[in-house]
């Protein structure tokens, strides 16, 4: 009963929408076509688990592999940046570009160099991922504990250790920012690109109903996305506060 | 320079680059100052007098324009190299991501030695933290996390401790509790320390020696050695001896507010 509450506290708002969608639906007449009944595409969900979660798990294992790969990229320019401020100089605007170029330009570039398939699906995630992982963990690594950078010194620590005992586990808290930021957006950048490549998961699949016509079908695929990004997410925000608690 | 100081600044000057001066700001005037090994001197000034800068320049976090600075007869840098400081800044600067323990022990780590867990343990106790070994500083009083700071200044047993205001940001009564602790502690260990403060009392309680700056710029102004025996009972801050000197010490302090 708490539960239910609980969850009528925070989903009311969803709740309203449905209904809505539903209300209009039904009030306004329209073909199922151009706008389903909610109930279809719930219907859908329940009834095509069989091609949605391969789709799925096609769209989630890129979005993964983008994500660690732009995370693990933008950590490691990040630490070049710290490590060397003629590497800083170099990266800093090179990276600010890149980042200001919409994601949608690069795809047919990257899906030349890549190929039509997972790979470009896994790159874009990459670019997707890199830029926050860059920025926050470039900024992180500079946020230390007030007087943390002297005491180091006069301790006589090398370059190493200052990276490993002390910038590292105070850009935690900004990591986990990166990460959340990166989590939300990484199956998102992975369906749009499957979508504009036409390839496999679930992106391939919303291009592949759109075409025929299959409304419930694509706003399922879309509601998919929407809920595991959801739950991404929401997970990616545990851990986020995990890391202020623990390294703040 | 005498022989075989543990400490030894001669002729310090320090210019800091201010923008539209050339000559820039002379924080410190020709400072010339000998700290004998085993000795704790107190050094004594107004904010802005320079005696922080004087601290980091022997902790190696800072250079003179001219003059030198040698600790032990070598440069400073030498000693951090091999870990010869031990340093409590008036900033905590403990890692919040460590228990009391390990940043205790973080000293050991960053030299690359292996951990001594019963010289971490006695210190801990020294301190009085026992009990508080797996808490995190965000769990800890001011006080407490001073004790840390300072049991983590001795961890490596160093030739040299260098304290700048440790206790500054304590409330009185702390800070007064403080320092009977460091005194305790520091006739246990009789570690060569330079000791910044702005608060007579507290220069006068702990040092052997109490050197007196002036500020704009920092020059030696007085250099006064303490007559108290130790170990120091809490009662010898309420002797008339330990008032006349205070007394003393606040008119070097400021010569324009005693004349008449």
């Amino acid at each position: 009963m708490r539960a239910l509450s609980a969850l009528m506290r925070d989903w009311w708002g969803v709740g309203l929408i449905l209904l809505a969608w539903q209300a209009w639906v039904v009030v306004s007449g329209l073909n199922a076509i151009v706008m389903p009944h909610p109930l279809d595409v719930v219907a859908d969900l329940a009834t095509g688990m069989g091609d949605y979660l391969p789709a799925l798990g096609v769209s989630l294992s890129a979005a993964m592999a983008g994500l660690v790969g732009g995370f693990a990229l933008g950590l490691l320019l990040g630490i070049l940046t710290w490590a060397s401020s003629v590497a800083a100089g170099m990266l800093t605007p090179v990276t600010v570009l890149f980042s200001s170029v919409p994601v949608v330009t690069l795809i047919p570039v990257l899906a030349r160099l890549f190929g039509y398939g997972p790979g470009t699906v896994v790159a874009i995630t990459v670019v997707i991922s890199f830029f926050p992982a860059f920025v926050f963990s470039s900024a992180g690594l500079r946020a230390l504990p007030p007087g943390s950078a002297d005491l180091f010194r006069v301790l006589g620590a090398s370059r190493w250790r200052v990276l490993v005992s002390l910038a590292l586990p105070a850009a935690m808290p900004s990591l986990a920012v990166a990460l959340r930021i990166g989590a939300a957006h990484a199956l998102l950048a992975a369906m749009v690109a499957e979508y504009l490549m036409g390839s496999s998961g679930l992106g391939a699949m919303f291009a592949a109903a759109k075409s025929e016509l299959r409304t419930e079908r694509a706003l399922g695929a879309s509601l998919v996305v929407a809920g595991v990004s959801l739950t991404l997410y929401l997970l990616s925000l545990r851990a986020e506060r995990w890391a202020r608690a623990r390294f703040n | 320079m005498t022989a075989g100081a543990a400490i030894a600044l001669a002729d310090v000057t320090r210019r800091f680059p201010l923008k539209g001066s050339r000559e820039g700001v002379l924080a410190l005037d020709r400072v010339t100052l000998d700290v004998r090994p085993g000795e704790f001197v107190a050094l004594l000034g107004p904010s802005g007098c320079g005696k922080s800068t004087l601290l980091r320049m022997t902790a190696g976090l800072d250079a003179p324009s001219t003059g030198t600075v040698r600790v032990g007869g070598e440069a400073p840098a030498a000693i951090a190299a091999r870990q010869g400081f031990g340093v409590a800044f008036q900033d905590h600067a403990l890692l919040p991501w460590l228990s009391v323990r390990d940043n205790i022990a973080l000293p050991y780590r960053v030299a690359g030695r292996r951990v001594d867990t019963a010289r971490v343990a006695d210190l801990i106790a020294l301190v009085k933290l026992t009990g508080f070994e797996e808490a995190f500083p965000r769990a800890l009083s001011g006080g407490m996390r001073q004790r840390v700071n300072i049991a983590r200044a001795l961890v490596l047993e160093p030739a040299v401790l260098l304290l700048d205001e440790p206790f500054g940001a304590l409330d009185a009564v702390t800070r007064r509790h403080m320092n009977l602790e460091l005194q305790r502690i520091w006739t246990r260990t009789r570690t060569t320390t330079l000791l910044v403060t702005h608060a007579v009392e507290e220069a006068l309680f702990l040092a052997d020696r109490v050197v007196v700056m002036t500020g704009r710029p920092g020059r030696v102004a007085q250099d006064l050695p303490v007559p108290f025996p130790r170990p120091r009972p809490v009662e010898v801050m309420r002797e008339p001896e330990f008032h006349r000197l205070s007394d003393g010490l606040v008119a070097a302090l400021e010569p324009e507010a005693a004349e008449p």
